[in-house]
This record gives C-alpha cells, sequence and structure tokens, in this order.
C-alpha cells in the first residue's frame, strides 16, 4: 500500500463548520478531492447521524484550548508532553487503539484553523524561555495520516520554526512525510514513528504503513533535515518477542544519533473497558494485573524485565535519550537505576512547562 | 363477546405464540372461565396460548374471546400489553420477539414494543445475541447456569468441548463457573488450542483434585508461581511469629507491608529477631517485585 499520495479520498463527505469554511486547509481539501461534498454546518451536531462514522470528516475550529498537557496518568511519571489536537481520530485500525472502536460512530476531526494553537505555543515558548517544550499533535490521531491532504503541519512549522526551545512532534504510524521534506526552515521539528516489528504490524496494525517503510520515512526525513524520534509503544510480548525488537532496534543504527530527538518506550496497556472491545486478540490474554491508574499492564517483574532488554539493546545502537511512557516510579528506578529528574539526558525532556495548560 | 372453541383454536395462528410458558390465572379461576377474553384475528389467536393449552388439559370445551382489528405490530403490542410484564420477560421470551420482528419484517418499528418489554433501553441486541447462541449455550442460560455475556463469548468453541467444561464446573458457584469458563477461552486463544487438545485439556482439569485452582495457574502460571513463593517464603519465616507480611496488589509496587502486635519486652524481643531473619532473606523476597 502507497501512502505517499492520496488517489482517491478517504472520505465520502466533509462537514465543515461554517466559522472556518474559507481556511486554506478547507480549500486544499476541497481543490484536491471536488467530487467530495462539503457540507456546511453551525456546529457538529447538525451532522446527519447516518454519517457519524470514519467516512466523514469535520472540518472545524478547536474546541477548547487547542493547546493541553498530556493527562498522563495516576501514580505514573509523566512526560510533561504538551499536545495539540490537530486531527482527531485515525483509521489505521490498530487492534490495541481504543479510538478504533469509539471512531464507528465519529467523523474524524480536523481542526483546519491552526492560527490559535500557533499563537498559543507562541505564548507558552516565551513563557518557558528557560526550559524545553515538546509539543506534538499526535495524541489523539496520527499526525501525518491525512497531513498531505490538509497540509496543517506545514503551516505549524512554518509558523514556529524560529522557536529555539520548542520540538515540534508529529508522530505517525505512515511513511506519509513528503510533502514536508521541502519546507526550508524546519526548526525543531521532529518527525516521530511509532515502531514494531513487521509480524505485530502485519497481525496488529493492518492498515498502517509497514515497518520498513516507516524507517525509510524516517530516512527521508532525517536527509532533509529534520530531527527524528521513535516510539515502542506498545512493545507487545509474545513468544520471540526479543528477537523481533531487537532485529528493528538494530535497524535504527543507520540513524545518526544526533538525529534522533529521543526513543520511548511503553509496555502494552489496556483500561479495564477496552478488554471486551479488543475481545479475541491473543496476546491480550497474557498475564496483566491492575495498576494504580486502573489500566491493566504486565507483570511489573516482567516489565522491568522487557525494558532493560530494550534499553541494552538500543544503547548498543543509538546514543539518544531514552524514557518510558507512563510507567512507575519503581519501574523507572530498576530500568535506569534512578527517577528522570535526576538523570542528565532526560531532565531536559522531563521538565514541566509552567504557564496555564 | 364471543366464544373460543378450543380444539380449534389450538391447531390455527400460532404466530403469536410467543410466550408458551405464561399462564396467568390458576386452574379454579380458569375451571370457571374467569379469565380476560382472548383476542383473536379471525382465526389467529393473539394471546393465551398457554391459557388455552391448560384450558384443554382442564378439560374445557371453550373460553371468551374477542375478535380484534389490527396490523401484526399493533397484535404484538396488544399481547405483549395483556402479558403485563414488563422488565419480567426471560432471554428466550425475548428472542421470541425479536423473531417475529424479524420474520415480519417489523424490526424497524420495534420501538413500538420495547417499551411493553423492558423500562430502560432495547433488549434487541440482547435477543440477539442470545438467538445467536448453539443450543447448549441457550439452555445454560436459560436455566441461570451461566450469563449472556459469558455464553456469547463461548460460542466458537466446539460442543463436545461445551458439554464437558460445563460438567466439570457443574459443582462451583455462578462466579467460579463464569471465571472458569472465560479462563478456558482465553487459554484456547492465548495458546492456538485445537479442539482435540482443549478436550485433553479438560480431561485433565477435570481429573484434578481442584479444576478451579488447576485452570486459574494455567491462565496465570507466573502470578501463581510467584503467590506459591511469596506464600511459602512467610510461612517458612514467619510462621507463629506474629508478623503478617502483605505483598503489594498484582506484586506491582515498592515494597512489602510488615505489620505485628506485642504485649511486651520479650515478645517484642522474638518479634525483632525474626525481622533481622527477614531482612538477611529479603533479596529472594524483593525477586518478586524486580
Amino acid at each position: 500500500m502507497s501512502y505517499s499520495n492520496f488517489l482517491d479520498s478517504p472520505f465520502l463527505r466533509a462537514y465543515v463548520s461554517s466559522s472556518v469554511a474559507d481556511m486554506p486547509a478547507v480549500h486544499r481539501f476541497s481543490e484536491r478531492f471536488p467530487q467530495v461534498p462539503l457540507i456546511r454546518v453551525k456546529e457538529k451536531q447538525e451532522i446527519d447521524p447516518v454519517h457519524m462514522n470514519s467516512k466523514t470528516v469535520f472540518l472545524s475550529e478547536p474546541q477548547g484550548d487547542p493547546v493541553t498537557r498530556c493527562p498522563g496518568s495516576r501514580g505514573h511519571l509523566c512526560c510533561n508532553y504538551i499536545t495539540v489536537d490537530q486531527y482527531v481520530g485515525c483509521t489505521l485500525g490498530c487492534s490495541y487503539c481504543i479510538m478504533k472502536h469509539y471512531l464507528n460512530f465519529e467523523p474524524i476531526t480536523v481542526m483546519v484553523d491552526p492560527r490559535p494553537g500557533i499563537a498559543r505555543i507562541r505564548e507558552l515558548a516565551a513563557l518557558n524561555d528557560d526550559r524545553v517544550l515538546r509539543i506534538g499533535t499526535g495524541e489523539v490521531g496520527d499526525s501525518l495520516q491525512y497531513d498531505p491532504i490538509f497540509r496543517l503541519s506545514e503551516d505549524y512549522i512554518q509558523a514556529i520554526h524560529d522557536l529555539e526551545n520548542v520540538y515540534f512532534e508529529l508522530k505517525t504510524k505512515t511513511d506519509r512525510v513528503d510533502h514536508l521534506l521541502d519546507i526550508p526552515e524546519k526548526g525543531k521539528t521532529v518527525l516521530g514513528f511509532s515502531l514494531n516489528p513487521p509480524s505485530v504490524v502485519q497481525r496488529e496494525e493492518p492498515d498502517a504503513a509497514d515497518l520498513y517503510a516507516r524507517l525509510a520515512a524516517a530516512r527521508r526525513g532525517a536527509a532533509a533535515g529534520y530531527l527524528v524520534s521513535f516510539h515502542f509503544d506498545p512493545i507487545i510480548r509474545y513468544q520471540g518477542w526479543e528477537e523481533d525488537y531487537a532485529q528493528v532496534v538494530s535497524a535504527l543504527g543507520e540513524f545518526d544519533s544526533k538525529k534522533i530527538a529521543w526513543i520511548s518506550l511503553g509496555t502494552f496497556r489496556y483500561p479495564p473497558g477496552l478488554k471486551d472491545k479488543m475481545d479475541g486478540v491473543s496476546y491480550l490474554y497474557d498475564e496483566f494485573v491492575r495498576c494504580r491508574d486502573g489500566k491493566f499492564r504486565y507483570i511489573q517483574k516482567v516489565r522491568i524485565g522487557m525494558y532493560r532488554f530494550m534499553v541494552e539493546q538500543l544503547r548498543l545502537k543509538v546514543n539518544a535519550p531514552i524514557y518510558l511512557c507512563m510507567e512507575s516510579d519503581e519501574v523507572w528506578r530498576r530500568v535506569f537505576s534512578d527517577l528522570p529528574d535526576n538523570l542528565l539526558e532526560l531532565r531536559s525532556v522531563f521538565v514541566p512547562p509552567c504557564g496555564r495548560l | 363477546m364471543n366464544i373460543l372453541e378450543l380444539e380449534e383454536s389450538l391447531f390455527q395462528g400460532k404466530d403469536y405464540d410467543l410466550f408458551p410458558d405464561s399462564c396467568p390465572v390458576d386452574d379454579e379461576l380458569l375451571s370457571r372461565h374467569l379469565v380476560p377474553p382472548l383476542p383473536k384475528s379471525g382465526k389467529t389467536l393473539v394471546w393465551g396460548h398457554a391459557l388455552v393449552r391448560r384450558a384443554g388439559e382442564l378439560g374445557l370445551k371453550d373460553l371468551p374471546s374477542v375478535e380484534i382489528q389490527g396490523d401484526e405490530m399493533e397484535l404484538l403490542s396488544l399481547a405483549l400489553r395483556l402479558e403485563g410484564r414488563r422488565d419480567g420477560f426471560s432471554l428466550k421470551e425475548k428472542g421470541e420477539v425479536y423473531s417475529f420482528l424479524e420474520k415480519k419484517h417489523l424490526l424497524s418499528r420495534s420501538d413500538e414494543v420495547i417499551p411493553l418489554i423492558q423500562s430502560d433501553g432495547s433488549f434487541l441486541m440482547q435477543a440477539k445475541k442470545y438467538l445467536e447462541l448453539p443450543g447448549i449455550l441457550k439452555e445454560s442460560v436459560d436455566t441461570g447456569y451461566m450469563d449472556l455475556k459469558t455464553a456469547g463469548m463461548l460460542t466458537g468453541l466446539d460442543t463436545n468441548i461445551l458439554k464437558r467444561a460445563l460438567e466439570i464446573f457443574s459443582s462451583g458457584t455462578f462466579s467460579q463457573r463464569r471465571t472458569a469458563l472465560v479462563f478456558m477461552r482465553e487459554i484456547s486463544i492465548r495458546d492456538s488450542l485445537s479442539s482435540e487438545k482443549l478436550l485433553k485439556l479438560l480431561e485433565e482439569m477435570g481429573a484434578s483434585e481442584d479444576p478451579f485452582h488447576f485452570l486459574e495457574a494455567l491462565r496465570y502460571p507466573r502470578l501463581t508461581e510467584m503467590r506459591r513463593d511469596f506464600k511459602n517464603f512467610s510461612s517458612r519465616l514467619l510462621e507463629g511469629s506474629g508478623i503478617q507480611l502483605t505483598e503489594p496488589p498484582g506484586f506491582e509496587g515498592k515494597g512489602f507491608s510488615v505489620s505485628f502486635q506485642y504485649t511486651g519486652k520479650k515478645q517484642l524481643g522474638r518479634v525483632l529477631d525474626t525481622l533481622a531473619r527477614l531482612r538477611e532473606e529479603s533479596d529472594e523476597l524483593f525477586k518478586l517485585l524486580r
């Protein structure tokens, strides 16, 4: 499957909020897919209920504050990431993703007016001029799945490239980076790739780009001058997982470590409600225990072993900051011998931003 | 009011015979014909099939009846109103109503009858799931042996496996049985067990002293081993000492907690001696967390 271009529209129809109907991103969409009906509405509630699904795109203004802090997870260390809700929803169909199920009854939402988000990032950057901010659009949707159509990342990159203390991360499971390569000033934009072994991609991430396509896209991005990041999340345990993941890690050896902004690790976890929705997925029937945030994770001892293995493998190949996503302080101590605040390479990654968020 | 000839009515127009076990009038009242007039539409009895059958068994020849006009949905609504059992219908009966609606292409009008069946939400999804169950699971749900959700999960399993599993776990409580059946299915998915292998496993389970424990150990081998190691450690070191050692739930956390009471210096001395031994051997304990 080619991810470089959309030959056909991924949407059968588009609803656009009247207040943003003249935004460039809306024109880019309708110029590219003139055959797709564009229906003006005042608010989302006007969308025909039979169109409430992922074949519909809702082009909207940001709802509430466009830039928010990652909600984190009770009892677990958060990396103080800042999120921009740019694309809400995703149709890559990953078996472990709760959005997949919820999206059966929701359109994909694109916040087509980047101006409020950009203004807010600039404001936060000024307020935090003594620290580094990590901001990304991949929290509630894939940053690049639909970006070649709407080109909103480009708007962001061009508007904030001068901010020395802002790492702007576009996180994806696709290889859709080509529309970004020629942007002259890239600032500290990070192209982030979620990675899993080919067998996991094939089984659990059916509509995402394959591993090698993602790595090739990362290479193209790095060659064009972008920083890259890699996210092993979720790491799934199965017979032979060590060998498979070691092979993926090995492929990272070809990247110049200076070009790698960070690497994150997170083992598979699920909230109780997701278990029924994922019924029948074999890796769900490993041994999980309920953690302090109510989510189920592999047994602590097992997780520590998995992280140690991944960190050991990564250390052999790359010299970049590695952090854990949503893990307990006990796991941090056992994997890294300390908490992120005390680890030199991670201090800047984990520093909390100041200012209302 | 008309008279319904029982012999004739028993064999005609049975579409509305949805609640065969529901006979709302006792034999004495029935013998005295003290029943509401039974609605019929042409030759179709709309409600009261169980009543008519019982009347026949009691030797009655006729019952009062009334002719009703209406489309099929209106007649079904009437039957449900006469049943007067909102929130009291079994899954089997809900299944009958669903099948009726489906057969008559009336599912799109189901809103008209849903409130007569249950006061909250719709029964359609539930009824559909019930109807999709194989016979053996339908029976288990009908008899209260298991809930619909568990039965739904087991749908894909071979009938022989289901039969054997239901036998093995018949001795447990509803909750134990539910857990055991869910575990059995999860193991079969996790280990990609063929029907033959799963049946063999069930036989081993059946032959074990405690099938429930056997199954739990198989579903959670590592946790079971950790719990056993912890228990062995505790009893080896602390039995009789009055010291209570507690692990964090699911072995998720930083450490263990220790509690004890003491009633005098001498006893406290013994406790402290035991705690010193606990300190010396703690590495073994902490292996469970790290």
